[in-house]
């Protein structure tokens, strides 16, 4: 089975952007149809406010068909009254998503936060994790390429392991909270140089 | 869960049992003199709703008790403390099983066998929410596992033997409350990528 991940950027036509929609139709599918969650969709895609042209997706492939999708802000990001989604959360101005999750405030031109993860059911199970790290290694590379040293996400507890075996440096960065689906809790990749791009390609290849 | 409970019975109780486990306690909005008669006494032994249980033999079933099959004395004792449930829920997951038994007299059977499904739900996010105990060596062996890394494979990256491996995933089993492991790592998917990936 072949995976791929390729980059999104609204700004820049040399990236897929035509795979755009593609991501907001799998966020409306794995989100709204399949799990049945109360988010806004018109034309069979799912978007919020923080889908903006400043945001970057990636987008992940098995054997040519988009499976799963990504999608990267800066935290410094602010425009009509929002900030980034895990910021925003943390305030208490977002619904159905916990509040006090983060230790601290982190606004930085050189932090990114990862949202709107989403996997299709497409996926086999012994790859999910494989999938999963290589679209989180596609943003790693994308964030220290555009300056950045760290990125924020909010996933479930369990995610810390995942992503240590698989060579990243990886903490949490707040409070396990509960939610609907389960617990939740900010992640916190931090990219520094020296950071092992040999191992993380390795788990990446499979 | 209490809150769907509440919504279809005036009264119930539950209990959430491994394979040959016996119920010493519910979880119950029952009158406690009821609840702790009904166990000090073992009521449970000719109780219907546990007799129902029985009957499944580890599968999931749901069935309303008939007016005839209430009129005996231990209905009638239960009748006085409004426990006496006509509705009764066995769900069946990896080897726990879910026992309800439900008081709604009003109750046909499409809406039992849609509340029959409610209450299966309910078994698997009691499941779920044991994942959440799991330390963090057993979520690293349950993401071997999740890898489709086969028993000799995880032996030789933990550095144990392969009985270890078996031991390790009796532990995970005993720890979520199912007899197989494969249910085990099922409900650990289900919980870990849920809000990423829709598993069912």
């Amino acid at each position: 089975m072949m995976t791929n991940t390729f980059l999104v950027d609204l700004r820049d036509p040399s990236s897929r952007v035509d795979l755009y929609a593609d991501c907001l139709r799998l966020r409306k599918e794995v989100f709204i149809s399949q799990m049945g969650w109360n988010l806004y969709e018109a034309s069979g895609c799912e978007y919020d406010q923080y889908d903006i042209p400043a945001s970057i997706h990636l987008a992940a492939t098995l054997n040519g068909v988009l499976v799963g999708c990504i999608r990267l802000l800066r935290t410094d990001s602010v425009h009509s009254g929002v900030t980034y989604m895990i910021l925003d959360a943390h305030r208490g101005k977002i619904p159905n998503l916990p509040q006090g999750i983060m230790h601290e405030e982190l606004v930085s031109e050189s932090v990114w936060e990862a949202s709107r993860l989403a996997i299709s059911t497409l996926v086999p199970g012994e790859i999910r994790n494989q999938l999963l790290i290589g679209l989180v290694d596609a943003a790693r590379r994308y964030v220290q390429e555009a300056g950045g040293v760290s990125m924020l996400g909010m996933m479930h507890p369990a995610f810390l392991r995942t992503f240590r075996r698989a060579g990243f440096n990886v903490r949490r960065f707040g409070p396990t909270a509960p939610q609907r689906d389960g617990p939740i809790c900010v992640l916190r990749w931090d990219f520094v140089a020296e950071t092992s791009e040999r191992t993380i390609s390795v788990l990446c290849s499979g | 869960m209490t809150t769907f409970l509440q919504e279809n019975f005036s009264g119930f109780g539950y209990v959430v049992l491994g394979l040959g486990e016996m119920p010493t306690s519910a979880v119950t909005n029952f009158e406690v003199d009821w609840h702790q008669k009904y166990f000090a006494e073992q009521y449970h032994r000719v109780d219907p709703v546990f007799k129902f249980f029985a009957d499944c033999r580890g599968r999931s079933g749901t069935r309303l008790v008939s007016e005839a099959e209430m009129e005996t004395p231990l209905y009638e004792e239960a009748k006085l403390y409004g426990a006496d449930s006509n509705f009764i829920s066995v769900s069946a997951i990896g080897g726990s099983q879910m026992v309800l038994g439900g008081v709604n007299h009003d109750l046909d059977v499409t809406r039992a066998s849609m509340i029959h499904k409610s209450c299966r739900a309910a078994h698997r996010s009691i499941l779920l929410e044991r994942v959440d105990q799991l330390s963090d060596l057993q979520i690293d062996f349950l993401e071997m596992c999740e890898e489709g890394l086969i028993d000799k494979q995880i032996a030789c990256e933990l550095g144990v033997s392969i009985s270890a491996v078996a031991q390790r995933k009796k532990a995970i089993c005993n720890k979520i409350g199912v007899s197989n492991f494969r249910a085990a790592l099922s409900l650990y998917s289900v919980r870990k990528w849920s809000g990423i990936v829709p598993l069912v």
